[in-house]
């Protein structure tokens, strides 16, 4: 696929006019999300889904797929809609 | 030592950092990452391999403890990405490179390695506040 619509990652110190509200969003509305699209990776953009998918790939796919034509310079930010679990504890395996 | 901003949350409670990883393809992605300060290292989805720049270390096997989840063993691959940190207010720390682990998880966490065991952490949960100072 050729993805020309949507533009991912930036340079250090850009930041496009969505990403922080649609941060905010995101993490407002993360149960909402959660519950209407369950374990994804999501792109979203101006407040909106536009795309989803069990990996970064195909949640840029689909984005692409579902993106009407007109829409240029699209500037999403990737999210991970998780269930959020809090107790964690991350270790090496070995000498443990 | 830079400041930057943490985000709080309350239900689940909780800190959470803006992430910035380099690109292969140049540039960097944004990510919004939990702080964990049960993880000695950064933790990230292997999916994210496909668009990150890394150098491998070596693969090997780790443990998660998650909520009703004890003890979970996965395959990870240990590997080196440059990332920077950064808040809404502007504010962004050097770019520096930390070793990670890359999993099988939909979750992206900051741990210790590299990042945490440099830093200054700040958590007021009653005034929903919180920073990280870091030599970055």
């Amino acid at each position: 696929m050729n993805i020309t619509h949507i533009h991912m990652g930036h340079q250090r110190g850009e930041v496009a006019p969505n990403t922080w509200s649609d941060f905010e969003w995101a993490r407002t509305h993360h149960n909402e999300l959660l519950t209407k699209y369950g374990t994804c990776v999501a792109l979203i953009y101006r407040q909106k889904i536009i795309g989803t998918g069990a990996t970064y790939e195909e949640a840029l796919e689909n984005a692409e797929a579902n993106l009407s034509p007109e829409m240029s310079d699209v500037t999403p930010i990737l999210y991970l809609i998780n269930h959020r679990h809090r107790i964690y504890r991350v270790r090496a395996a070995t000498g443990s | 030592m830079t400041r930057i901003q943490l985000q709080i949350d309350i239900d689940p409670a909780g800190a959470e950092i803006y992430v910035n990883l380099r690109r292969k393809e140049g540039g960097h992605e944004r990510v919004i990452a939990f702080v964990d300060t049960g993880a000695e290292t950064s933790l990230f989805p292997t999916h994210f391999m496909s668009f990150l720049d890394y150098r491998l270390a070596e693969i090997s096997q780790i443990v998660i403890d998650q909520a009703g989840v004890a003890e979970q063993v996965f395959v990870a691959t240990s590997a080196y990405v440059w990332i920077f940190l950064e808040d809404a207010s502007g504010k962004v720390t050097s770019e520096f490179e930390v070793p990670v682990w890359f999993a099988q998880s939909d979750e992206i966490l900051v741990g210790f390695e590299g990042i945490l065991d440099r830093a200054i952490l700040h958590i007021d949960m009653p005034q929903r506040i919180g920073w990280i100072e870091i030599d970055a």
